[in-house]
């Protein structure tokens, strides 16, 4: 050891002592000063704004500096690692080593030590950011930024080794110089070759560097990573003491290169067993465990044994997803949407086929499908063959009902499956919510819930009077099958689906059936909850249904003084229904509009009652009106005299009761058009916000106690503030950009001027 | 073998497939200087890496003090100071820095690394450059500051790989004067293709040619090898060859340009006189007459069996 520590002492005196490093750590100095004060000033300027700060910690270090470290390090090392062994070599003074009494370990070893040493001088330099920000950001994450600055140091080290090895092969030093930064540059974008061969795949991706400190700077300290860090060092290091063993002949040739091709398949083979899924082992060092998936998925996950595999079937002309998210090059990326599941469930098997057949998206076109996705192959340079025909995909699975675009397929070992979609906004691809949504519908827990209503509103309808957009569509993430519903048909005469927790009667055409009617009787008696929605049009079927819950459709429409459509009652939240639905307080100030809508009344010696929604209280106000009503009226004006009753009127209620040990649940509405494909489509100007989907949202959440949607929502992490005034942003810009690479460069000057003149 | 310094047995070194070094054997049992002699390429380099452990043999067995070199080299090498002909210095460090970081790397103990510093300073002349960049030195004292590094940790047997190499005419009386002076106490081991420098510094000698050890003995039977047996006749006209040659003990004649002869004769006896006499007696006209000393070259080729090719 005493050997080692005497080699690298005097390696880092060579360093030190020489310009090179001091230049080399006053231009990291500035970069990471940039990379620093660019969060940090967008924070200030973002709380002079009074806008909220949120994972102020991540937005400065993970995010910020230690990215841009990160990014570019690879840079400067080989400036630093250049002259390690090429120097001793060209110059001659390896022979006092090797006439030494020092073995090549302890001179590779030494070697080493003083990049280590030079890797905690870099991120010692960090330590001024860390400083000031533990200083300035309130509650700073200081775990957060120790696991990000484990990465950086396993990353330094590891390019260092490879520097080391390289240093060791040639003897020139500008030649080691470029040769370690082509190798270097290759390591870290090599990442992105062949990611569409299987094989190569896996090489490539374990051939790249850098993305391996990604999860360190995000807070997530992973046992996979971490070896494959200390691997690659280990191996490059033994490497480079055969190399030394090899130019003093006391390894020939041949044991030489037998002694590599054992060192690289024994690394190979140890990264191989680490990186298997059950062997990983992870510490998330946030403080709200942002990094992990959350109990709530967790415990779904505890429910699935078995096996489980996710299949991902991918359409070649699919426009929107298929490609983006699934295509053969992206694979890795893919999987890593899954890591956090298979962190706790390590047999999770996740398989890609590809096909091409027509998708529901796709522009309409008179080429036959097979020339089309013959282009479509050639111009994203894949292989042809590799794509399944439409004839083939159809022999192993019925894709149409999912439109034959980008879609998942999870399926237990018990045959149980379900899909998982992709979703037609920003984000696009599934989040924690969906995903736990739809495994959970793979425990069977899953709430059921059922729908009866005529051809009036469709769940599965596409036209505007339809539902379908917030109950069935595939590619909205917050309908209900996405959401984790088991979403049932129920034609009101057979028996309900089993489990069935929420029944949904929505705008019935006709009165039910005395034998429907005795059924869904039946169901809230015995305690079920309903989900009643009418209409200006469906009043008088939906009346006998109102009716078992003690409320009355009341008669008439209720009109509003506007310009344009006064039968557009703009509904607003109740105080009372803010205390029973929290959330709803987010969107207080927001508006649900419903075109034509009727009053409630209700009794409440049964049920406790909630107003939800009443209209507005305005000037003029809202009139009931009972005589006919024409759209095309001129001037549609309260008028006492007609009959008009002017005054507040509940269009959605809540009803409460308690029933056989449970607590019963009931919503009425009385429009249905504020949940229609047509109303969320049409966009309202005169409507600073519309919230008909956020209401809705915690109505059938209400319903269903809270179950659903899954409430992965973890608590915001503290770090939300920042100390320091705006204005005087210029003067840290100075210590920053300025001061400190000066003193770093005037200090290294002084050493070098002062020694030089000796 | 046990009291010995150095035991060189058997040594054989092969670099891909052409033997640098075949089957060489000599010993170093006492202090004082053996010279390493050859003409460049004959194997003294590589000889002198593999007895420093800088370079593993193909073939046969180092001995330091009685330590097998390829078994426990790390034992043996706290033995060995070695002065490459390039000099293994840092060129940013200052004497002192170096020569401390040169004793740890010998494994001295912490509490005699200073006092051996300031003593190898001493002996080499360099104490009062003690903070003197090694860049910034002149090539003798370069030289001298690799000669400290080697002696450093006191070992018994210090190598020396031309160590007058590359300096001038009084940097090298000054280095030869030193390395005898480190003689005194223990063994060196120099290497030189420079015969007068074998002749200055050198009690013993060991002669290395198309890596064969071809002679090894003391300075005085190394001399015996290198009595002349040749002379230049210069004459003022044609030299009358055949004459000369009937001249008893001359063995043959080599005409030269400009009227003159090598003569080869057989050395025991004294030609010189009786070409003079002669040439006094027949007017040969004989302006000139000059004993060849032997060239090193000549001297490799009789040790080792060949005839100087003309």
């Amino acid at each position: 050891m005493k050997q080692i520590w005497r080699i690298a002492k005097t390696e880092m005196q060579n360093l030190f002592f020489s310009p090179v490093a001091w230049v080399v750590l006053a231009i990291y100095a500035i970069q990471t000063g940039m990379a620093f004060l660019e969060p940090f000033g967008q924070a200030l300027r973002h709380q002079v704004l009074e806008w909220q700060l949120w994972n102020v910690t991540s937005q400065l270090f993970g995010g910020g500096v230690f990215a841009s470290v990160k990014q570019h390090i690879f840079i400067y090392l080989p400036l630093i690692t250049m002259g390690l062994m090429s120097r001793e070599t060209s110059s001659g003074s390896v022979k006092l080593l090797y006439s030494s009494p020092v073995t090549s370990g302890q001179i590779i070893m030494g070697k080493f030590l003083s990049m280590m040493i030079f890797a905690l001088v870099m991120i010692g330099i960090l330590f001024i950011y860390i400083g000031f920000a533990a200083v300035t950001v309130g509650n700073l994450q200081l775990p957060l930024i120790l696991s990000g600055l484990l990465g950086l140091f396993l990353l330094i080290c590891t390019y260092s080794a490879i520097g080391l090895l390289i240093s060791c092969l040639i003897s020139y030093q500008i030649a080691v110089a470029l040769s370690t930064f082509a190798v270097f540059t290759a390591l870290n974008y090599v990442g992105s070759i062949g990611q569409d061969i299987p094989f190569i795949r896996d090489i490539t991706y374990w051939l790249s560097l850098s993305g391996r400190a990604d999860g360190f700077l995000r807070g997530l300290i992973g046992s996979a990573d971490t070896v494959y860090f200390l691997l690659v060092i280990t191996m490059t290091l033994m490497l480079a003491v055969i190399k030394l063993r090899m130019v003093k002949h006391s390894l020939t040739r041949m044991t030489g290169w037998l002694s590599v091709a054992g060192v690289m398949v024994i690394a190979v083979m140890f990264g191989y067993v680490t990186s298997r899924p059950v062997m990983k082992v992870y510490a998330d060092t946030t403080i709200n465990k942002s990094q992990t998936i959350t109990p709530v998925s967790r415990e779904i996950m505890s429910k699935l044994d078995g096996g489980l595999t996710i299949t991902t079937y991918v359409n070649l002309l699919d426009p929107a997803f298929s490609m983006s998210f699934a295509a053969p090059n992206q694979v890795m990326n893919d999987m890593r949407r899954f890591e956090q599941y298979v962190r706790f469930k390590p047999e999770i098997k996740m398989e890609y086929v590809y096909y091409y057949d027509q998708a529901v998206n796709m522009p309409v076109s008179s080429v036959p499908l097979r020339e089309q996705a013959e282009k479509a192959a050639e111009a994203k340079r894949l292989r042809f063959s590799r794509f399944k025909t439409p004839e083939q995909i159809r022999d192993i699975i019925d894709l149409s009902h999912e439109g034959n675009v980008l879609v998942r397929r999870i399926t237990r070992g018990n045959g149980a499956s379900t899909s998982l979609r992709f979703f037609n906004d920003i984000q696009k691809v599934a989040t924690e919510r969906e995903i736990s949504a739809a495994l959970q519908i793979l425990t069977g827990d899953a709430p059921v819930v059922a729908f009866f209503g005529g051809s009036m509103r469709d769940i599965y309808g596409l036209e505007n009077k339809d539902i379908n957009h917030l109950v069935a569509e595939h590619w909205n993430r917050t309908s209900m099958v996405n959401l984790g519903y088991v979403v049932e048909s129920w034609d009101g005469l057979s028996p309900l689906p089993e489990k069935t927790e929420i029944l949904f009667i929505v705008d019935l055409e006709e009165p039910l059936s005395d034998r429907a009617l005795k059924n869904v009787s039946d169901f809230v008696e015995s305690g079920g909850n309903l989900f009643i929605s009418s209409d200006l049009a469906s009043r008088e079927a939906m009346r006998p249904v109102a009716a078992l819950v003690d409320v009355q459709l009341t008669d008439g429409i209720l009109l509003q003084s506007s310009p344009e459509d006064p039968s557009l009652i703009k509904a607003y939240i109740t105080l009372p229904a803010m205390t029973m639905f929290p959330q709803l307080e987010r969107i207080s100030g927001g508006t649900v509009t419903m075109p034509g809508t009727h009053a409630l009344a209700y009794d409440t010696t049964r049920f406790r009652v909630t107003d939800v929604l009443m209209t507005m209280m305005m000037q003029t106000g809202t009139w009931n009106r009972l005589r006919p009503y024409n759209r095309m009226e001129r001037e549609v004006k309260y008028e006492e005299t007609a009959g008009d009753q002017r005054g507040r009127f509940p269009v959605a209620i809540a009803l409460e009761r308690e029933i056989n040990g449970r607590q019963q649940r009931i919503f009425v509405g009385g429009d249905t058009d504020w949940l229609s494909n047509g109303e969320l489509r049409t966009s309202r100007n005169e409507i600073a916000q519309q919230v008909n989907i956020g209401v809705w949202s915690e109505i059938i959440s209400w319903l269903g106690y809270g179950k659903l949607p899954l409430d992965v929502n973890r608590p915001i992490a503290p770090d939300r503030n920042v100390n320091y005034e705006y204005v005087n942003l210029g003067t840290l810009k100075v210590v920053f950009y300025g001061i400190i690479p000066a003193l770093l460069l005037v200090g290294g000057l002084v050493i070098w001027i002062v020694r030089k003149r000796r | 073998m046990k009291n010995s310094i150095l035991v060189v047995d058997h040594l054989s070194h092969r670099y891909t497939t052409q033997w640098a070094i075949r089957d060489i054997n000599f010993e170093i049992t006492r202090s004082g200087v053996l010279g390493l002699l050859g003409s460049n390429g004959a194997g003294k380099s590589t000889t002198m890496n593999i007895i420093c452990g800088v370079l593993s043999q193909t073939e046969g067995e180092v001995y330091i003090n009685g330590i097998d070199l390829k078994k426990h080299p790390e034992q043996a090498k706290m033995h060995i100071g070695f002065l490459p002909q390039k000099p293994p210095l840092h060129p940013d460090l200052t004497i002192d820095e170096y020569l401390h970081h040169c004793a740890g790397l010998r494994r001295m103990p912490g509490s005699e690394i200073r006092r051996s510093v300031e003593e190898a300073k001493e002996r080499c002349g360099i104490a009062h450059f003690s903070k003197r960049l090694l860049r910034n030195l002149s090539g003798g004292y370069q030289q001298r500051v690799g000669i400290a590094q080697a002696i450093i940790h006191s070992p018994a047997l210090v190598v020396l790989d031309e160590p007058t190499n590359g300096l001038d005419p009084n940097q090298i009386v000054e280095i030869r004067k030193l390395i005898k002076h480190i003689a005194e106490d223990r063994a060196v081991l120099l290497s030189t293709h420079i015969l007068s420098e074998v002749q200055a510094t050198c009690d013993r000698i060991n002669m290395i040619e198309h890596g064969h050890l071809v002679f090894s003995g003391s300075l005085g039977e190394f001399d015996n090898q290198i009595i002349p047996d040749t002379l230049i006749a210069v004459f003022a006209g044609t030299p009358p060859m055949e004459a000369v040659g009937k001249v008893d003990g001359v063995r043959r004649i080599v005409e030269l340009s400009g009227n003159r002869l090598r003569v080869y004769y057989n050395n025991e006896q004294p030609v010189s006189h009786r070409i003079i006499e002669e040439s006094v007696r027949h007017k040969w006209d004989m302006t000139e007459i000059n004993v060849e000393r032997s060239s090193l070259d000549a001297i490799f080729a009789k040790l080792s069996g060949k005839e100087i090719v003309e």
